[in-house]
């Protein structure tokens, strides 16, 4: 199981949680559970870099906190996705989508030249 | 943007509800992992256990998203401040040193920059008062640089066709007497334009100012009262307005109060209006306008009326250059080369405060480097780790900054008590008198704070970015001295000593140059004896004494009852007094000389006026000839005594006696030499004495020569106490004459000194500040690295070594940057002294006895600095030595 585990390369994390509480508001746990689960448990989020990373989107603007009470009744902070998230979102997306294209197009030439 | 700025605002004043978010959400984490563990089969306990490992440090993730959020800078600032403060406290040594240090070179230099500013940047309480000019004017022939003047024609042609001024004002220095309130008194006055107030917009306190029309003769009857008079001799009562007072024999009435601090031009206690005479031939006004908004110096200098000012060059005229200044330059142009000298030095003494200063922290860094490389280890960043020591230096500055302008505002009080004893001379005020009248104002502050952060960066950052940088390992293990982050800090010490020992090295060259300098100007032999001489001034009222007559019987009455006065040996009479207030020269024409080439430049002396037993009660000896005697009344045959130069220069091989003369005044008489005298200074110690020639008061060449006398007095001792005699044979011939500025001989010799004095005096304390900090410095840095080689010491000395041999290795290792510094030092004073040429007398800027004592002074004080560390290491146990590792 620990050889499926790739590392998280460091900008993504912001670009998987928008993701994320784009779709529904979810808390910290929530949300690293879901991703871990969606990408059939490849990509583990450690909480040493989870949770500052939640502050700092919130601290941008992008996300928003809420208290609420989650499944188990328990009160837990609710994030969700603001106005100007949104955009970031959408910009870091298609950056993503067009990074990894031009990677695979150069491995593919490479390895096919 | 402002998202942000709320979110920290939030973070940063609701700390403890953010806190506690922070850990409820983080618990909350928490507990979903174990529920999930716990669904999954786990044991609760095993699900607690599990999911905490998983989870990793708490404390840390809570430390990252407080980071996170942003407010960490101020958090930690304050944890630094706090940390810093504890740190201090618990060395006291090196606190109290550093701090003393900073002190002492930021209150020195706050206290020479608050007279600077008052001196030279705002030396006029006026609006705008950059906008102001005057006429300026300098005579290498005569060596004159000062105020020019105009004749009244050339100001009411300045005033009426200029085309830059918004306004223009003309004023005459007028010293008068005030009889009738109290003491017969003489005062500061100046003649004005009704327009000079407005010029430098000041309002009177109390009344009104001059209207145009009393600038004409016959309603020019009024006059304005500066408020140090109205306080001292009105008791500030406002019904002072419209009282009549007595200036010089006629009355005038008041007609207003001028605001405090207000004494335009030169401590002016009265002021009357100006009538303008077109006729007037001498030029005497000074003038002062201000610039049109929106004109520049350049362009006023340009202007056809400024420049028609220009007096056309004739033959036999001495050379003026006139041009336009500001009224801020004219002002401070007296005293800009001392002040600037002595803002010099002590910004030498605040260099080397902070090298001092930057040693300390340096050597501090070094011993801190394991408490340092501690935390590195245990995940503190490097810029924390830094800013953390900035803010101790940070601290250090503001408390030395404190410190500082406390003992500067100290200092000034002090200075400003001891520059009050100075008088000042009439013609300009001194340095003494600037620093006096200096207060510590809000650019000071400023200034001090500027200061202060620029220490900080200098002894702040330069050795905490050494001691940050270094291997962290190796300090780990105490290796430090030996690494090559040891053996930096070494050479930056070492370096830090040589600089400081040059500049101290600068700054003694200097101080030895003006104390020499000073010593060179009291000893040098003035002409004639000051011992047991007083002298008491007196100025006759045109309006009772209104030809010749009348004050040569004056005078002959003062004399003969002077003669008789207890204690007096002998009674004498002088226009043009050595040193004194009333000296004027000029060129003459000698019988037989040739007439003076065009462009050439005429030969110039001081002319005086005597009478009674002048020559004898001061002391001037007489080589040729006789002095004046009773013969020598005014329808006798005009005589004229000249001194020994003026002789020399027109007659070098024959007989003086019997060559004849025509003094230069407007109805000359040609007067012959019956007598040459000794050579005196006349101006002041400093300058070459100056050839004199001397007439009798019967046959005074001017009215003006015979109406302001000094009298002079020799008493067997003591002469101060026959003041109050003389004053009273004095009114006895006049009792409504005012007499003042009654001094002895000594006095004056004394006080014409007082401005070297000054200079001197001050230049030596910032000298020998500069000494004691360079000899702290050394013995910092002598001391550590005596400390640090206490374990080979020992081992020298346990192996049976000398102690004499070990100290004589050692200090001369030591020795070695003090030795670069002082070479330095030397070489560097060598070029800069240059700029001192002004203030020394008889001394060459590149005087050989002080360049040759100084460097052996430091060089004695250095090794006495490194010696004492060193043997107190020699002293220790050889055995405890051996034990430190």
């Amino acid at each position: 199981m620990a050889n499926n585990r790739i590392a998280l390369p460091q900008g993504t994390l912001d670009l998987l949680i928008l993701k994320t509480v784009a779709l529904e508001p979810q808390h910290g746990w929530a949300i690293s559970e879901r991703i871990q689960q969606i990408s059939s448990d490849v990509l583990q989020v450690q909480q040493g870099s989870l949770y500052p990373a939640l502050h700092r989107l919130e601290r941008r603007g992008w996300i928003r906190a809420k208290w609420g009470a989650s499944e188990n009744n328990r009160r837990a902070k609710y994030y969700e996705l603001t106005k100007h998230g949104r955009k970031q979102l959408e910009a870091e997306e298609s950056a993503w989508r067009k990074l990894i294209a031009a990677v695979g197009q150069v491995l593919e030439t490479v390895a096919t030249g | 943007m402002l998202n942000d700025l709320l979110y920290r605002l939030r973070a940063l004043f609701r700390r403890k509800s953010v806190e506690a978010e922070l850990d409820e959400e983080l618990r909350a984490h928490l507990e979903h992992q174990e529920h999930r563990y716990v669904q999954s089969g786990l044991p609760l306990e095993e699900a607690k256990r599990r999911a905490r490992l998983e989870f990793g440090g708490l404390d840390q993730v809570k430390e990252e998203c407080r980071d996170a959020r942003g407010v960490n800078l101020i958090e930690t600032t304050l944890q630094d401040i706090r940390y810093g403060l504890r740190k201090l406290a618990r060395s006291p040594g090196f606190t109290a040193v550093a701090v003393a240090t900073l002190a002492l070179g930021i209150g020195a230099n706050t206290l020479i920059f608050s007279v600077v500013n008052a001196a030279i940047l705002h030396p006029l309480p006026f609006r705008d008062a950059g906008r102001l000019v005057t006429q300026w004017a300098t005579s290498p022939t005569v060596g004159y640089s000062g105020p020019g003047s105009l004749t009244d024609k050339d100001y009411m042609e300045w005033r009426d066709q200029n085309r830059v001024f918004s306004d223009t004002a003309a004023f005459r220095g007028q010293p008068t007497n005030l009889t009738g309130v109290g003491e017969p008194v003489r005062l500061n006055g100046a003649t004005i334009t009704a327009s000079l107030l407005r010029v430098l917009d000041v309002n009177p306190a109390l009344g009104r100012a001059f209207a145009p029309e009393e600038e004409a003769a016959g309603h020019d009857r009024v006059v304005l009262l500066s408020d140090r008079l109205w306080r001292s001799r009105f008791d500030s009562n406002p019904a002072v307005l419209g009282k009549a007072i007595k200036l010089d024999g006629e009355f005038y009435t008041v007609i207003g109060v001028t605001p405090a601090g207000f004494d335009f031009p030169d401590q002016t206690e009265v002021w009357t209006p100006l009538t303008l005479n077109i006729e007037e031939h001498n030029a005497t006004l000074q003038i002062v306008a201000r610039l049109k908004p929106g004109v520049s110096l350049e362009r006023a200098r340009n202007d056809e009326a400024v420049l028609g000012k220009r007096r056309p060059a004739q033959p036999g005229d001495w050379e003026w250059h006139t041009t336009l200044v500001l009224l801020t330059q004219a002002a401070a142009a007296e005293v800009r080369t001392p002040l600037l000298v002595l803002f010099a030095a002590v910004g030498l003494v605040l260099l080397i405060a902070c090298a001092n200063v930057s040693n300390l922290f340096l050597a501090r860094a070094t011993t801190r480097q394991g408490e340092l490389s501690v935390r590195k280890a245990l995940g503190a960043s490097r810029s924390r780790l830094v800013r953390q020591m900035l803010t101790e230096s940070v601290i250090m500055a503001v408390l030395g900054g404190s410190l500082g302008l406390l003992m500067a505002a100290l200092g000034q009080s002090f200075v400003a008590k001891a520059a009050s004893l100075l008088p000042r001379n009439l013609e300009s005020p001194s340095a003494a008198a600037h620093i006096a009248s200096a207060g510590i104002d809000l650019s000071v502050l400023a200034f001090t704070l500027a200061v202060s952060v620029f220490t900080i960066i200098l002894f702040g950052l330069a050795p905490t970015l050494w001691a940050t940088r270094g291997e962290m390992n190796s300090s780990l293990k105490g290796e430090g001295r030996r690494s090559t982050t040891g053996r930096m800090q070494g050479y930056m010490r070492d370096g830090i000593v040589v600089a400081e020992v040059a500049l101290a090295v600068i700054l003694l060259v200097s101080a030895g140059l003006l104390i020499r300098s000073f010593l060179h100007l009291m000893t040098v032999d003035r002409g004639f004896d000051p011992e047991n001489v007083l002298t008491l001034n007196i100025s006759l009222p045109e309006s009772r004494y209104q030809s010749a007559r009348p004050m040569i019987e004056f005078e002959e009455q003062a004399l003969d009852r002077l003669r008789v006065a207890p204690g007096v040996k002998s009674a004498g009479s002088v226009f043009g007094l050595p040193l004194g207030h009333w000296l004027i020269g000029g060129d003459f024409t000698v019988e037989g000389q040739p007439p003076l080439a065009p462009g050439s430049q005429p030969f110039i002396a001081t002319k005086a006026v005597v009478g009674g037993d002048y020559f004898r009660t001061i002391g001037i000896p007489l080589l040729r000839g006789r002095y004046f005697d009773a013969h020598d009344s005014e329808a006798a045959p005009h005589v004229v005594i000249v001194s020994q130069s003026l002789a020399r220069h027109y007659w070098p091989l024959d007989e003086a006696l019997g060559k004849r003369l025509k003094p230069g005044f407007s109805n000359d008489a040609w007067c012959t030499v019956v007598g040459v005298v000794g050579d005196t200074k006349q101006y002041s110690l400093g300058e070459p004495s100056s050839p004199v020639m001397y007439l009798p008061y019967t046959q005074a060449p001017a009215t003006f020569m015979m109406q302001d006398i000094t009298f002079v007095l020799r008493a067997g001792s003591g002469p101060l106490a026959l003041a109050s005699a003389a004053r009273r044979a004095v009114q006895a011939a006049d009792p409504d004459l005012p007499v003042f500025d009654v001094a002895t001989m000594d006095q004056l010799v004394y006080r014409s000194a007082s401005e070297p004095r000054f200079n001197t005096a001050l230049l030596g304390v910032f000298a020998a500040l500069a000494l004691v900090l360079a000899a702290v410095g050394i013995y910092g840095v002598m001391s550590y690295a005596v400390a640090q080689r206490t374990h080979e010491i020992g081992v020298r000395v346990a192996l049976g070594a000398e102690a004499s041999d070990i100290i004589r290795q050692v200090v001369r290792q030591g020795m070695l940057p003090a030795v670069i510094g002082i070479a330095t030092g030397t070489a560097g004073a060598w070029g800069v002294t240059r700029f001192l040429s002004s203030l020394l007398f008889g001394v060459r800027p590149t005087d050989p006895i002080t360049f040759a004592m100084v460097p052996v002074l430091l060089a004695a004080v250095g090794v006495l600095a490194c010696l004492l560390p060193v043997r107190r290491a020699t002293k220790v146990d050889p055995v405890e030595a051996l034990r430190y590792e």
